[in-house]
């Protein structure tokens, strides 16, 4: 279960300040897809980073499985980040010099998982994913769609709790992006892995279980399984 | 992240950047071959001296001469003929003789065994097979020296016969002899002044040919070599009658077991000799090879310091180029610790090939060895160029650590990237 409890992130100082996140609150379940929804810089991205421990908000609580992960030391939230935490990102950060099994065992590495182990979930990953024949290919020959799947079976490589996309089809053909989606939402039914998905896309939105809309850095609505709930309703007409 | 892994994944990043890797290894390279070269040159250096002063005889014994420095406070008032320290030699101008007196002086002294006295003579004409008279100068063979030889073969220790003759090969072509074997036992006549203003001759026996001297630090001199024995006789024939004896040097052997040093502080307490010891001949030369091992590894150092720039630059681009990747890494969990370990094992493996690339380009000029030998008419198998292996290691590993060090601040700014601003792709 993640809690994000009145999570504010500031950027600049002073008369420069600005409030990316502004008193962020909402409770996801395990196993749930969720998408956070809104426009482009809501706030989505920033949201997401904080969720996932690579940010740390000044105030508020992140609690994952009952720990703040905002009060933990920077290698504990390293080891919590290679440990139970997938990523996916819009622009794929594959290793384009590397081999597609080399970006795949980078993670297990992080884990220092031992190495007779690695091959096996390596292949596992790419199996998942219909990446496995290209296992020796460089990543850099890829296409797009190709080196998404490869981000994908490297976010799932460690058999991650939680997986965070950040807008993970905003960079593909819907064709391609409709693939990438059937592989985040069946991995996430099948294996009951938390997922979230930042998106601007409303059709994608509609797909998941909760449906968490930011706007200018705040809650503005959350829908569960369609019924949607006014999150500043709930809050007595703060907006 | 294991160490291992670590170590790979730099492995595999430098040869991604096989163009940069490489120059920037080359860079250190060329200190690390300068070194190398120069331990090499060092080794062999000292090796070959050991074998050419070990062959010019025993650590226990003491050369004394006359002392040649003007002493305030030395007699300079005329002497009688026949006085102690008067000229006795045809030839002897400034520089005092030995005496008589000087040698039983130091045969005297405690810890000394043998005093074997040097003659000094003056030839006037050498002439060989039917030749014309040529100059030469002619010079007693008292030491082990070593000499080489074109043709033919000394005793033991080096050692002239009396009646023998070391001929001096540039006199080949004008005594006529076709090449240095026919010159063998053939005679050499030569022409001493005599005590009254005449000359006498003496015959001798070519018993070998000398040859360019393999030291490249040895200067060559084209005399002819004869033993004490007859150095003696002549120049018992070249002193006035009455006159007492005179020699060039004293060859003094310490008696065994003796501090050869003491013996030789004695020796200087005792008048005014100069001595020297040939473990003191033996030091003198050595630091000279290891003032030129030294200066050439200063410059090599010199070189290594300015290839410490271009790692730290070659790192710095690297960082700057794979902020994205460091940036993904560190969002994946890993450690600071580990980042900065990635590019410090980066900068060690271009240390490890700039060394080895230097040590390995050393070595193939060693295999040039023969040619160096040729270059300066050393014996044939001489080896001045000698591979110093555990210095090497020493030295690829030394500049493993130096290239981590110099790899230290760009590393540092790869592990304090944050991954929020790497992955940002706006
Ligand atoms: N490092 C930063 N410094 C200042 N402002 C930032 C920084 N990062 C993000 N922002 C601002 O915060 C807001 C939210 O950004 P982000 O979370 O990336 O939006 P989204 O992902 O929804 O497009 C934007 O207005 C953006 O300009
Ligand atoms: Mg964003």
């Amino acid at each position: 279960m993640i809690e994000v409890k009145n999570v504010t992130k500031t950027y600049g100082k002073k008369q420069n300040a600005f409030r990316a996140l502004d008193d962020v609150s909402f409770t996801i379940p395990d196993g749930a897809s969720v998408a956070i929804l809104g426009k482009s810089g809501s706030g989505k991205s920033t949201l997401m980073h904080a969720m996932s421990g690579l940010d740390r908000p000044e105030t508020g609580e992140v609690l994952v499985d009952g720990v703040d992960i905002l009060k933990l030391k920077s290698k504990a939230v390293d080891t919590f980040r290679s440990k139970k935490i997938g990523f996916i990102f819009q622009s794929f950060f594959v290793q384009a010099n590397e081999s597609v099994y080399d970006n795949v065992s980078l993670p297990l590495e992080i884990a220092k998982a031992p190495k007779r182990a690695r091959r096996g979930k390596v292949m596992k990953a790419l199996e998942a994913v219909e990446l496995d024949e290209k296992v020796r290919s460089k990543a850099r020959n890829l296409s797009g769609g190709q080196k998404q799947r490869l981000a994908i079976a490297r976010a799932i490589v460690n058999e991650p709790r939680i997986i965070f996309a950040d807008e993970p089809t905003g960079n593909l053909d819907s064709v391609t992006g409709q693939r990438v989606e059937e592989l985040l939402f069946g991995y996430n039914k099948e294996k009951g892995v938390t997922l979230v998905i930042v998106t601007h896309d409303e059709d994608l939105s509609t797909r998941c279980d909760i449906v968490i809309t930011v706007k200018d850095g705040r809650v503005e609505s959350i829908s569960e399984n369609g019924t949607k709930k006014s999150v500043v309703a709930k809050e007595g007409g703060r907006a | 992240m294991k160490t291992t892994d670590v170590i790979r994944r730099a492995g595999r990043n430098l040869r991604q950047a096989k163009a940069r890797t490489i120059l920037t290894s080359l860079a250190i390279g060329v200190g690390a071959f300068t070194i190398a070269l120069a331990m090499a040159a060092g080794n062999g250096g000292r090796s070959y001296l050991d074998s050419v002063v070990s062959g010019a005889g025993d650590l226990r014994t003491i050369q004394v001469s006359p002392k040649f420095d003007t002493d305030p406070n030395a007699d300079t008032k005329p002497k009688k003929v026949g006085a102690e320290e008067a000229p006795t030699s045809p030839s002897a101008s400034t520089i005092r003789e030995l005496t008589p007196k000087d040698r039983s002086k130091i045969a005297a002294i405690d810890g000394v065994e043998k005093v074997s006295p040097v003659f000094g003579v003056e030839a006037q004409a050498v002439e060989a097979n039917g030749s014309d008279k040529y100059q030469g100068q002619v010079k007693v063979q008292y030491d082990g020296t070593a000499i080489d030889l074109t043709a033919g073969k000394l005793g033991s220790n080096n050692e002239i016969l009396p009646g023998q003759i070391v001929l001096p090969h540039v006199y080949l072509d004008s005594f006529g002899f076709k090449n240095a074997e026919t010159a063998l036992d053939k005679t050499v006549t030569v022409t001493f002044a005599n005590a009254f203003g005449g000359t006498f001759t003496k015959e001798f026996k070519i018993v070998a040919v000398d040859a360019k001297p393999t030291s490249p630090l040895a200067f060559y001199n084209n005399e002819f070599r004869i033993s004490n024995k007859d150095g003696e006789e002549i120049a018992k024939m070249q002193r006035p009658e009455g006159a007492p004896e005179g020699y060039y040097a004293f060859m003094v052997t310490a008696r065994q077991g003796v501090n050869v040093d003491t013996v030789k502080q004695k020796i200087l307490d005792a008048g005014s000799f100069s001595a020297m010891t040939f473990a003191e001949m033996r030091t003198s030369i050595m630091q000279m090879v290891n003032i030129v091992q030294y200066g050439l590894m200063g410059f090599g150092a010199l070189a290594i310091l300015a290839s410490i720039f271009g790692i730290i630059n070659t790192q710095y681009i690297s960082v700057l180029e794979r902020t994205q990747q460091i940036g993904l890494m560190k969002a994946l969990g890993m450690r600071r610790r580990d980042v900065s370990r990635l590019f410090r094992y980066e900068a060690a493996w271009i240390g490890f090939l700039g060394g080895v690339i230097g040590v390995v380009l050393a070595f193939l000029v060693t295999l040039l060895n023969p040619v160096i030998t040729g270059a300066f008419d050393l014996e044939s198998g001489t080896e001045l160029l000698q591979m110093d292996w555990l210095m090497s290691a020493v030295l690829v590993v030394g500049l493993m650590l130096i290239a981590i060090i110099s790899g230290y601040f760009p590393s540092r700014k790869a592990a304090k990237l944050d991954p929020i601003e790497a992955l940002r792709t706006e």
